[in-house]
Order: structure tokens, then sequence, then C-alpha cells
């Protein structure tokens, strides 16, 4: 970058792949398999991305890259300008597995303990934001409790809280909701956007769509090794060629003038009825009122987590 | 997923396989470094089993030289926990007399930790007294010819063993303690006793005692009483210390044996002494 | 959920290319994981062993009984040590790797090199613990069973008008000799360096191994001809055999017969501090280029 440009300088990507190419030597055989085929996509900061794919498309491979955890054969990553091979690009990032799984016998502020040390974290600084963490994934009141008698919820929670330990500027999440109930899911949802608001470059590798769509900017489709679409997720999803109106209070009379008027100009109506929710909302809905109700009639709640979630 | 045969030419060659390659590298640079420590570790080793810091099995018969090695090598340090098992077996099968079984288990013992001269001594009392000691009274040998040969049978067993060890720790004295004390009480040869006790003198955990043993052994040996004379007077010349029971006992025998004059004798011990005795508390005797 | 506080950190220190903190937290957590996964019961198994063999009566002398719960007590942690540094180390690596903590750690800014150290340290700081307490123990145990023959023997010896003086002191002396001794900690800490190459010696094969079980089964056969080395060497220096081959492949294997010191010093000979010296160097190298070769390796293992 010159000097003497009139510009401010851009920051870097969050994530930069080009012709991102993992190959897999076959065992007992001199065959191999390529894993993932000349990948590129760029993750700029602040963006939510979302890698969509089936399992076995090459999604965690290209996580793996990605985290330096295993080497490209051919192709570059880079984080923040800096390659995924330096230790310093992974200060930057914070990675939440699938199925996280901790050291048992830790307790959630031991964990937080843990991972924060591994980053230079020490002292009070370390404590405070291990009191942050443990508030914002709302396990304070487990914190003191062994990882070994945490829940699956409670455990992609902490698994988050330790991805973001030192602050990082980029976090990847693999199937961050998977096994996690819709509530714990919901949670989640809302942290990444929460996250996002923040600044905080999202990497996230999911195959449940819906939950995607809900919080990505951009997404990839990646199939067989090969990334199949990419783009902001508007343009992805809209369909050139058709238009939707969505109505409030209309009454048969406005429908049929609708529908009269659509004839006469020789487009086609492809279908009329009620837009209806999903069936995620539907169940927190549900959920939600039950425990409004609870709450009314003076009941108390048998479960301590997770408190209930506006 | 599934291989793909079709692959583009341009990943040929690309599938790394580094496994192979790095432990090739690893063997060289194994196999580098063991050519290199040679040159610490021979002289390391030689000068640590100078200091006595390490075990060097003394030239035996090969076989028996590697198969202590390789009780050595292969058990390591676990061999004194095994070493107490096979020598609890040797006291179980003693408390049923079954000498060949003590026998046995006392090789075991010693195979296990060929560096500990204590169990030669222990085997070669077990033979030399208690085997000894059974068959001088038992029943299941009726014959008195045949109980004395088995008596011999068993003392020169337990002479055979130490006689065996003491070249493996020549600057032990116990062992030739050990030895002359079997030649002394159950062979009665105290020439021989006195000439194996003076062997073991200066030797590493000889007591002061065993000085004056060899006097009273040389007492006992037929036309050596002049030297035993000589060599006892001396003692008790070196002071009160060596004024003990059995030591002027054996003095003024000598001193009446050899007609030494009066003005030379050693004054008369007090009456109320007790008895002779040349064993020394601590000391096993069946 | 409450408001996050996330404000990035544009003045991000440089974390350090090596770091001994980060070395440390990773030795402490294997510590404790180690810990948790009840590895001191051995302990008890060691106490009821050194207390067993000290009321066991085989006619011992009394020097003998005492080195016996010497050489029983040091040889129960020989045998713990060693196996303890290759079953713990091939056990962890791969736990980490099966339960992703391996991923997190290594999404961190942790070099692999740390994170083989970190483990190593972690195994070590047990065994170390471990080696301590049962240290304690047989001393404890010891001391007290030597005062008592003492006592025994001096009324025994006193009883006899034959004994000088100093034949009872020199009988004592000798007994008192074989109790506990300075010189054990040299012993102890012989144990903790062949353990020590063991652990760095397993972590090389567990960064290429495929499960824990291959990596034990291994390292104990690793150890085993570590031990036998020398009989092959001792063998073809006295003209026994020429078979280049196995002169060849002797050099690839270790040779652990100068740990073997312990014995003698447990016996009752004393190393001196050089010679000290010169075998923690000696274990030193071999932990070295054990340890590099196994960051070699596990440098860029893919997981």
């Amino acid at each position: 970058m010159s000097a003497s440009s009139s510009t401010p300088p851009s920051p870097p990507p969050a994530i930069e792949a080009r012709e991102l190419t993992k190959v897999f030597p076959l065992q007992w055989s001199k065959g191999y398999m390529v894993a993932v085929d000349k990948v590129s996509f760029t993750v700029n900061a602040g963006e939510v991305y979302g890698l969509i794919g089936p399992n076995g498309s090459g999604k965690s491979t290209t996580m793996k890259l990605v985290l330096g955890l295993m080497a490209p054969s051919l192709g570059t990553t880079k984080v923040f300008g800096l390659s995924t091979s330096d230790v310093r690009a992974r200060s930057e990032i914070g990675f939440l597995p699938e199925n996280p799984y901790f050291y048992k016998h830790l307790t959630g502020a031991e964990t937080l303990r843990f991972y924060g040390k591994l980053c230079g974290l020490r002292g009070r600084s370390l404590q405070e934001r291990i009191g942050e963490l443990l508030e914002l994934v709302d396990l304070e009141h487990a914190r003191d409790r062994r990882l070994a008698g945490y829940s699956k919820g409670m455990l992609q929670r902490i698994g988050l809280a330790q991805a973001l330990v030192q602050r990082p500027r980029l976090v990847v999440l693999d199937e961050p909701t998977a096994g996690v109930d819709p509530i714990g899911s919901r949670e989640i949802r809302d942290l990444i956007l929460r996250l996002k608001q923040e600044g905080i470059s999202v990497f996230l590798c999911s195959h449940l769509l819906e939950q995607v769509q809900e919080v990505c900017d951009r997404v990839g489709i990646i199939f067989q090794g090969k990334l199949r679409r990419e783009g902001p997720l508007d343009e992805l999803t809209a369909i050139e060629n058709q238009t939707e109106i969505l109505l409030q209070e209309a009454s048969p009379a406005l429908i049929s003038k609708i529908q009269a008027l659509v004839q006469a100009e020789g487009a086609d109506l492809l279908s009329i009825g009620r837009p209806r929710t999903t069936l995620e909302r539907l169940f927190l809905d549900e959920v939600e009122r039950g425990l409004a109700d609870a709450r009314s009639a003076g009941a108390h709640s048998a479960e301590p987590s997770p408190p209930p979630r506006p | 997923m599934d291989p793909q045969p079709d692959i583009p030419a341009e990943y040929h060659g690309r599938p790394r396989r580094p496994l192979v390659r790095k432990t090739l590298v690893i063997l060289l640079v194994l196999w580098t470094f063991g050519a290199v420590r040679g040159a610490w570790e021979t002289p390391l080793i030689a000068r640590l089993r100078g200091a006595d810091l390490l075990q060097a099995v003394p030239a035996q018969e090969t076989e028996t030289k590697l198969g202590r090695n390789a009780v050595l090598a292969i058990l390591g340090g676990m061999r004194p926990l095994m070493a107490v098992y096979a020598k609890l077996s040797a006291v179980d099968k003693w408390e049923i007399a079954d000498w060949d079984e003590v026998e046995k288990w006392y090789g075991i013992t010693i195979l296990l930790q060929p560096e500990d001269y204590q169990h030669r001594i222990d085997l070669a009392w077990h033979c030399a007294y208690n085997a000894r000691a059974y068959y001088e009274t038992s029943q299941h040998v009726p014959s008195g010819v045949d109980r004395a040969r088995e008596m011999e049978v068993w003392t020169d067993k337990g002479l055979a063993y130490l006689d065996a060890a003491i070249p493996e720790f020549p600057d032990r004295g116990e062992l030739l303690q050990e030895k002359a004390q079997i030649l002394e009480r159950k062979k009665h040869d105290p020439c021989a006793a006195a000439q194996t006790y003076r062997l073991a003198l200066g030797k590493k955990g000889v007591l002061g005692y065993v000085e004056r043993f060899v006097g009273y052994q040389l007492a006992q040996c037929p036309g050596k009483e002049q030297e035993a004379y000589t060599y006892l007077k001396r003692l008790y010349d070196e002071g009160e210390k060596n004024h003990l029971p059995t030591l002027i006992h054996e003095v003024k025998r000598l001193e009446r044996k050899l007609q030494i004059p009066l003005l030379l004798r050693i004054p008369d011990p007090e009456p109320d002494l007790p008895g002779t005795r040349n064993t020394v508390p601590g000391l096993k005797v069946p | 959920m409450s408001a996050p506080n996330h404000a990035p950190m544009p003045d991000r220190p440089v974390p350090p290319i090596f770091s001994p903190g980060r070395i440390w937290t990773l030795a402490a957590a294997t510590f404790t994981q180690l810990v948790r996964m009840r590895t001191f019961y051995f302990l008890l198994f060691f106490a009821v062993l050194v207390f067993g063999m000290s009321n066991v009566n085989l006619l011992y002398t009394a020097e003998q009984q005492l080195s016996t719960i010497r050489g029983t007590s040091f040889g129960a942690m020989w045998l713990f040590a060693w196996l303890f540094a290759v079953t713990a180390t091939a056990v962890v690596i791969p736990r980490d790797i099966e339960d992703r903590t391996l991923y997190t750690i290594l999404s961190k800014p942790v070099p692999r090199v740390e994170y083989l150290l970190g483990k190593f340290f972690g195994v070590l700081l047990v065994i170390t613990v471990a080696l301590g307490a049962m240290l304690l123990l047989s001393g404890v145990v010891l001391e007290f069973r030597k005062a008592g023959l003492i006592a025994e023997t001096r009324i025994y010896l006193e009883q006899s008008p034959d004994i000088t003086p100093a034949d009872i002191q020199g009988q004592l002396d000798a007994i008192s000799n074989e109790g506990f001794h300075p010189r054990l900690f040299t012993a102890a800490w012989i144990i903790l360096l062949q353990a020590a190459v063991m652990a760095a010696a397993t972590i090389l094969v567990s960064t290429f191994a495929s499960s824990s079980l291959f990596t034990i089964i291994v390292g104990i056969a690793f150890f085993l001809i570590g031990h036998g080395h020398r009989i092959a060497v001792d063998y073809w220096s006295e003209g026994g055999a020429t078979n280049n081959w196995l002169a060849w492949a002797a050099k690839v294997v270790p040779d652990f017969h100068i740990f073997n010191v312990h014995e003698k010093i447990v016996a009752g000979s004393t190393a001196a501090p050089f010679v000290m010296a010169e075998i923690t160097a000696y274990a030193g190298v071999y932990c070295v280029v054990y340890l590099l070769l196994g960051w070699y390796m596990f440098s860029d293992k893919e997981f």
C-alpha cells in the first residue's frame, strides 16, 4: 500500500481465501480426494458470513484451513491480512467447534481462565473478562459448576464464551446450534446478531439454512468441495422474475381488484394466501406464553436455567 | 466423500504424504544421535561402573551372564519387588523343609538381585545350617549313613554357593565371614576357618570381633598354637577393650599349653566371669 | 442476556512467539486433568506395600529389613514413574483430539511446540509430586522401623559380655546406615529423569500414532529395548557377535542403562554431584532430541 495514497487504507478483510484447495491422500492406496476445490471467498470486517452445504461437502475442512488447523494444498487464506499459519492471526480468531467438549473437570470460570491465560490474559483483567463473559452467555449461576454437569446448550454457550475471551475480531462457529434446543438455538442466534452489532466478523458453518438466513449478511453454498454460489443473502434469495406484495387488513374486494388488474396486464398471479409463521417462531411463542402464564399464576419454575427470554 | 478418479492434472503430486518422509527423517536423526551419543555414553558407563554406581556383572559363563543381564534389563527397577516375592516363596518352602524348593527360590532371588550379596549368605546359611540340621534328625531318612551323607552334601552346597559368590564381591567381608563360620561350626576345620576369617579382615562389613575370631580359630588349629598365642597376646596387650572372657580364656589355655613363663603370663581372670563364647548375638544360628 | 462489551482491541499486543506462561498454563491443566483421573490412587497401593513390607518377617537381619523396605519402595516408585510416563503421555494428546479440546487450544495463539511442552511438563509434574509423596512415605516408614530395630539390637547385643562397646556401635552404625539417607533424593531424581525421557519418547510416538493403545505398546517396547540395548553392546564388545545390521539398528534405539544408577544408590552407593549433573545433562539431551522430533512431526499435523 502506497504511503502517498490520498484515500485512507481500507481495513483488511476478516478472511480472505484465494483458490483454497485441500487434497487428501487416501490411506493404503495411491488415490486421493479433493475435499476443497479452489474455493475463493472474502469475509469483510464486521460481516456475518454463512458457509452452507450438506454433510461432507467440505465446510469443516474449509473452516480448519481458515483456522490454520490444516495447511492448504494450494491457495492461501489470510485473517486480517495475516497468514493463518501465523500465531498472531489466531489472536484475532475465536473458535467454537461443533459439539465442543472442554476439560470436564474444570468449572465454567476455570475453563474461561484457562483459555484466557492461553491468550496472555492475566490477573484482574482476566477476572473481569471472565465475569463479563459469564454474564454475556448467562452462565453466572453455573460459574463454579464442573463442565461435566453442563447441558449441551450450556456447553455451547461456555464454548462461545471461550471463543470470545481474548476479544477476537473474528469468530468462527461450526454448527453452533447442533444438538441445542430451540430456546438455546435462539439465544445463540441473538448472540451472533449482537456480535455483528459490535462490529465483530462472524464466519458460520451450518447446514441449518433457516438459521443462516436469519443472521448472515452473505452466504456461500459449498457442495462436493466447490463453492457453487456466493453473495449477499438478499441477492441470492431474490427471484428475479417474481414480485411479492404483502398486505394487511386487505378486504376481499381489494383482492378481487388486484386479481383483475394483474389479469388485465397479462401477468400470472401465482398464489394468494396468508403468510405462515415458522415452526420455530410458533414453538418459541408457545413456550413464552406458557412461562408468562406460570409467572402470573405465581408458580415457580423448577428449571433454574435457562430463564425466559423476550 | 468418495474418491474422485478423474482428478485434474494440476493436483497431481499435491496430496502430501508427510508421514513416510518424516518417519525417515526421524529415523535418520535418531541414528545420528545414536552414533554421536556413543562417544559420551560408553565412557560414562565405564566411569559409573568404576564408581560402583552401575552393576557390572563380572566375567562368568556367557549363558549366566546373558541371563542375568536380560533380567537386569527387562525387569529393571521392578526386580526388588519380585525378589521379595521369590524370597517369601523360599521362606514358605523352608517352613515345610522342602530344601530343593528353597534352593530354587533363592536361585530366582539371586537372579533377580545378583548385586545383593546377602541373598548368597542366606542361601548358604539355609543349606549349611537348616538343611543340615533337618537331615540330622529327619525321620524321612531312616539310615544314619544316608543322613550323615545328606548333612555333608548340604553343608558343602552352602560352602559352594559362598565360593561362587566371593569372587563377585571381592570387597565384601560378610561372605568370607559366613564361610569361616561354616568351616568352624559345621566342618570343624579351625585351620581353614582361621585362614578365611583372616581373609575377611579389612573388608567392608567386617566388625572388630572377626579379628579376635582369627585368633580363637588359630588357637584350635593343631600346630598353630604359638602363632595363635602371639596373635591373641598382641590383641590382649592392645588394652582393656580386648580383655574379653573368651580371649582371656584362650590366652590362658595357650600359656599353659606352650608353657609360657609365669612372669610373662597375663593375670588370671575374675572368678565370676561367664563362660567362653565364640558367637555374636544377631548372627543367625539355627 | 446482558449487554456485551466487545469493543475490539485495535492495539492488541503481539503475542510472544514463545511463552513459558502459556506452557505453565497447559502443564497445570494437564496436571489437574491427570489428577482428576484418580492417578494418585497408586499412592494408596504404595502405602499398603511399604507398610506391609515393614511388617513382613522374612527372618531378615536388621540391615536386610531396612534395605528390603528401601528396595521395595524404590522398585514401586521406579515402576510407577516410567509406566505412568508412558501411559499418561499416550492418553493426554489423543484425548484432546477426541474431545476437540485440541481445536480450541490450537485456535488460540498457542504454538504447537508449547502445547507439546505443556503436556510433557504436566505429566512430569504429576510424577514429581507422586515421587515426592512416595519418598516422604518411605522415609517415614524407614526411620520409624530403623528406630525400632536399633533399640531391639542394642538390648540384644548388650546382653553379651563378649561384645565390646565398639562392636555394638559398629553394628548399630551398620543398621543406621540402612535407614533414610539424603542420597535417596538423588535416586528419586534419577527415576524422575528416566520418566522424563520416557515421557518425551512417548510424545514423539504419539505424534504419529493412530491410537493410545499403539502408543502405549510402542512406549513400553521402547523402554524394554532401551534397557536391553546394553546387553547387546556388552555382548558385541566381547566379540560375541558381528552382526552389522543389528549394530546399525542399535544406534536408533536409546540406551537407558545409565538410569539403572538409582539401584546402586538405593543399595548404598553415593553419586558425586558432578556425576548427577552429567546424568541430568544426559537425560536432558535425550528429552530435547525426542521433543524436537515430536515437534517436527506435530508441527504440521492435521486434525
